[in-house]
C-alpha cells in the first residue's frame, strides 16, 4: 500500500513536472551568440519537449558562466578559448578533451562537442591579393614579408598577437600599420593594403569577399563553438539533446557562420529569422534587405507619422484658435510649444520612456508634441493676419462666433494652416526615424542598424524610402491644398 | 426711424462726437457730410452698432440699438463699407447669399431675390460665379450692395461706398443708388466728404464739424441759407467753380 501511494505521488509529481518543463537558454551580447542561442532555442522548441525561456544578452563571460552554475540558465553557447582563458584562466590546457574533463570534474558541467567552427583570429587577403599572390597558408607568407599589412592596436600589443605569430612562423612583416578595425576593412577593400587580421566568422569577410589564410602551424588558439550545460541536461531533456546532436553539433562550418552573421548584421534579418533559415524553416530571401521588410517598415513609418499628425491637428488647430482669443494665451501656447521644439528629439524620447515605456507609445507622444508647434503657430498667424475689415464684415452680416470661425476665419487661414500641417508631417517623417532608438520600428530601424554596423547601404535602405516618403507627402499635401484651400485665395 | 439723442464718443480722451442729436426719418436718404476727422464715420459706426457711444442713446424705432441682438440688428440694418468687405474665398454669389444662408432662409425665394437684385444693380449674372479678385471695383461695390440688400433691411448704412471708384463708374452708380433706394423705399444713412455726391443723393444733409452738427437741411437750404460761416467755407472749398459763377 505504502509503495502504491508513493509511486502514485511520484507519477503525479513527474507528470506535473513534465507539463512545466522549461529550458532556460542564455546568450552573451553579440550577434553570433544571439544566433547560436536562438538556434538552440528553436531546435528545442521543435521537439515539443519543453518550453524555452530566452535569457539572451547576459553580460560578460563570468556572469553567464555563473548563471549556469547557479542554474539560472540551463544551456548557452560558449567558446573553448573563452572558457580556457577567461573562466578557468589556465592556458596550459592543451585540447578540447582536457577542457571537457576539467569542467565535468570541477563544475559538474557538460561541454558539448564542437558545433563545427572555430571563431578565432585569422589573417585575410582581399580578393585581388588572393588572386595575385596565390597564397593559401600562413607559412607561405615567408616569401611575402613586404606586403602592406594593417593590424589593430590590440593585436599588435597583446602577447599572443603579432610578435608571437611572427616568431611562431619565422617571418617578420616589414610594414605593419596600426589601424582601427572598421577602417582597416575599408582600406583592404580598396586595395590600399594587402593583409589584415580578422575574426574568422566576421560577417564582413563575406561582404568584402576576403580570403582567409589557413593557420597551418596551429598558432592561433582554438575558439571552438560549443554548448555548455549542466551534466544532467541530456537526462532531463533527452529529446532536445538528441535533436541538438542531430541538427547542430558539427553542422556549422566557418562559412555558414559568416553567412548567418551576415544575414543578421548586413541584411536586416532578425536572429529568429536567421536561425529559421539555417534550420530550413524559412527560405533565404534575395541578397539585400527584402522588399517586404522595407514595405513593412515604411508602413510602420507612415502609421507613426499619420497617427501623430492626426493628434497634432486635433489639438494644434484648436490651440491656435484659442491663442487668437487673448494675447496671454497666445504667448503661453506659442512659448510652450516652442520650448518642446527645442528639446532634442532623442532627449525627448528618453524623457518619455519613464512615462510610456519603450516602443510606439512614447514615439507617438514625441511626434505629436513636435508636430504641434508648426500647426499652432500657423493657425494662430493665419487667423490673426486676417484683414480686420473682413472680420468686421463678418460681424456686419450678423454671423455668430462659430459661424465666423467656420465660414470665414478657418477658410481664410487655410493656406497657413495647411502649410503648418505640411511642415509637421515632413518634420515627423524625419523625426520618426529616431523613434527606432526606442524600439518603435519604422524606417529608422534600418538607419540605426546601419549606423551601428557602419554600413552605408543599410543606412540608405532606410534613408531613401524616408526621403521618398517626405517628397510623396509634399505632393500629397499640394493635392490636399488644392481641394481644401478655397479657390478665391489660392493665389 | 432712427433717433440719436445726446450721443458723445471720445477716443483716448479726444472727443470725436460731442452731444449729438439727430432724427432720421423713414424713407429718406440722409447724408452725413464732413471733412475727415469730423466724426461722421464714427457716428455711422455707432448707428450700425459697431461702436458703442460713451453717453446718450441711439434707438431704432424706439429700441436701443446696443441692446439688440447682433443677428436681429444686422437683419434690419445693412452696412456697406468703403471697400465692400467682400470675402475673398467666396464667389460673388456666395458672398451675397451668406447672410441669408446663416439665417436658413428659403433657397428658392433667395435665388429669385438674387436675380432681381442683379437686374436692379445692373450686374450681369455671369459675374456671380467670379471671385472678388476677378471683379472690377464697380462690380465689387455692386456685389456688396446686393449683399446688403439680400435680407431686405429697412435701413441701409453706407460708408463712402463710391469713394474708391473712378469718376465715370462713380457717376453712374450714384444715379443707380438713388433710384434703387427710392424704388425699394429704404431709409438710408450715407457718409461722404463729397458735396456733389451729397447734393445728388441726399434728401437731407447733416454737415458735421468737430463732432457736432453744424446744420441739417436740404442741399438747397444749406447752399442758400447757411446757418454758420463754416457751411459757406466748407461748400466754397469744394465747389469753387459755382462760387465764381
Amino acid at each position: 500500500m505504502k509503495f502504491l501511494i508513493s509511486s502514485l505521488i511520484i507519477i503525479l509529481c513527474s507528470s506535473s513536472f513534465a507539463q512545466e518543463k522549461v529550458v532556460k537558454v542564455g546568450s552573451k551580447v553579440f550577434t553570433e551568440g544571439y544566433i547560436l542561442a536562438e538556434l538552440v532555442s528553436q531546435i528545442i522548441e521543435d521537439t515539443g519537449e519543453a518550453r524555452v525561456e530566452r535569457k539572451f544578452g547576459l553580460g560578460g563571460s563570468g556572469i553567464i558562466f555563473n548563471a549556469l552554475k547557479e542554474d539560472e540558465i540551463d544551456i548557452y553557447p560558449a567558446y573553448t578559448g573563452t572558457i580556457r582563458e577567461a573562466i578557468l584562466n589556465d592556458t596550459l590546457i592543451v585540447d578540447e578533451n582536457e577542457l571537457r574533463k576539467i569542467l565535468l570534474k570541477k563544475y559538474d558541467m557538460l561541454m558539448s562537442s564542437s558545433l563545427g567552427f572555430n571563431n578565432t583570429y585569422a589573417l585575410a587577403l582581399n580578393e585581388a591579393g588572393a588572386k595575385k599572390y596565390k597564397i593559401k597558408n600562413l607559412s607561405d607568407l615567408k616569401e611575402f614579408s613586404d606586403l602592406k599589412t594593417v593590424f589593430t592596436h590590440e593585436f599588435i600589443r597583446r602577447g599572443d598577437g603579432l610578435k608571437a605569430l611572427e616568431r611562431h612562423y619565422g617571418f617578420t612583416f616589414k610594414h605593419p600599420t596600426a589601424m582601427e578595425h572598421a577602417l582597416a576593412f575599408e582600406a583592404l577593400k580598396n586595395g590600399k593594403v594587402d593583409l589584415m587580421e580578422v575574426y574568422s566568422t566576421d560577417a564582413k569577410i563575406k561582404r568584402y569577399n576576403l580570403f582567409l589564410l589557413d593557420d597551418d602551424k596551429n598558432f592561433f588558439s582554438q575558439y571552438l563553438a560549443t554548448l555548455l550545460s549542466k551534466k544532467n541536461f541530456p537526462e532531463r531533456f533527452p529529446k532536445s539533446w538528441a535533436a541538438l546532436e542531430e541538427k547542430l553539433f558539427g553542422k556549422i562550418n566557418e562559412k555558414m557562420m559568416i553567412e548567418l552573421n551576415s544575414l543578421v548584421e548586413l541584411q536586416g534579418y532578425s536572429f529568429h529569422q536567421a536561425a529559421a533559415v539555417f534550420l530550413g524553416k524559412e527560405s533565404l530571401q534575395n541578397q539585400g534587405i527584402p522588399l517586404k521588410k522595407i514595405l513593412r517598415l515604411t508602413g510602420e513609418h507612415i502609421k507613426l507619422v499619420f497617427v501623430a499628425l492626426f493628434f497634432s491637428i486635433l489639438f494644434g488647430v484648436p490651440l491656435g484658435i484659442l491663442a487668437t482669443k487673448s494675447r496671454l494665451l497666445a504667448q503661453f501656447s506659442l512659448i510652450g510649444t516652442g520650448l518642446l521644439q527645442t528639446i532634442p528629439s532623442l532627449a525627448l524620447l528618453c524623457f518619455l520612456i519613464p512615462v510610456f515605456g519603450i516602443g510606439t507609445q512614447p514615439a507617438y507622444m514625441a511626434l505629436f508634441l513636435y508636430g504641434l508647434l508648426p500647426i499652432v503657430r500657423n493657425t494662430y498667424t493665419g487667423i490673426s493676419q486676417i484683414d480686420p475689415a473682413l472680420d468686421e464684415s463678418a460681424d456686419l452680416m450678423g454671423l455668430t462666433k462659430r459661424e465666423k470661425l467656420r465660414l470665414i476665419q478657418l477658410p481664410l487661414a487655410s493656406v497657413n494652416i495647411m502649410a503648418g500641417i505640411k511642415t509637421s508631417a515632413i518634420i515627423n517623417v524625419g523625426t520618426a526615424t529616431l523613434a527606432a532608438f526606442i524600439g518603435a520600428g519604422g524606417l529608422g530601424s534600418l538607419i540605426v542598424t546601419g549606423l551601428s554596423l557602419n554600413n552605408n547601404s543599410i543606412i540608405l535602405t532606410g534613408a531613401i524610402p524616408a526621403a521618398l516618403l517626405a517628397s510623396f507627402l509634399h505632393i500629397l499635401f499640394e493635392g490636399i491644398d488644392w481641394v481644401i484651400i478655397p479657390k478665391g485665395i489660392n493665389r | 426711424m432712427i433717433d440719436i439723442k445726446g450721443v458723445s464718443k471720445s477716443f483716448d480722451g479726444q472727443a470725436v462726437i460731442n452731444h449729438f442729436d439727430l432724427t432720421i426719418e423713414r424713407g429718406e436718404i440722409h447724408v452725413l457730410l464732413g471733412a475727415s476727422g469730423s466724426g461722421k464715420t464714427t457716428l455711422l459706426r455707432m448707428i450700425g452698432g459697431l461702436t458703442e457711444p460713451d453717453t446718450g442713446e441711439i434707438s431704432l424705432q424706439g429700441s436701443n440699438i446696443n441692446l439688440l441682438e447682433a443677428r436681429e440688428r444686422t437683419t434690419h440694418m445693412a452696412y456697406i463699407t468703403q471697400e465692400g468687405g467682400l470675402f475673398p474665398h467666396l464667389c460673388a454669389e456666395d458672398n451675397i447669399l451668406l447672410p441669408a444662408k446663416v439665417r436658413g432662409l428659403d433657397k428658392l425665394q433667395i435665388q429669385k431675390k438674387l436675380s432681381k437684385l442683379a437686374m436692379m444693380v445692373d450686374l450681369d449674372l455671369s459675374f456671380l460665379e467670379k471671385f472678388p479678385h476677378e471683379l472690377s471695383g464697380g462690380q465689387r461695390q455692386r456685389v456688396s450692395l446686393m449683399r446688403g440688400l439680400i435680407l431686405d433691411p429697412e435701413i441701409v448704412l453706407l460708408d463712402e461706398p463710391l469713394s474708391a471708384l473712378d469718376p465715370i463708374v462713380r457717376a453712374s452708380l450714384q444715379r443707380e443708388l438713388r433710384s434703387i433706394f427710392k424704388e425699394l423705399d429704404k431709409t438710408v444713412v450715407m457718409v461722404t466728404h463729397d458735396i456733389q455726391e451729397a447734393a445728388f443723393l441726399g434728401d437731407r444733409i447733416t454737415l458735421l464739424n468737430e463732432g457736432r452738427v453744424v446744420q441739417t437741411s436740404s442741399f438747397k437750404e444749406l447752399y442758400h441759407n447757411p446757418l454758420d460761416p463754416f457751411v459757406h467755407e466748407f461748400l466754397r472749398a469744394q465747389i469753387p467753380m459755382e462760387i465764381s459763377l
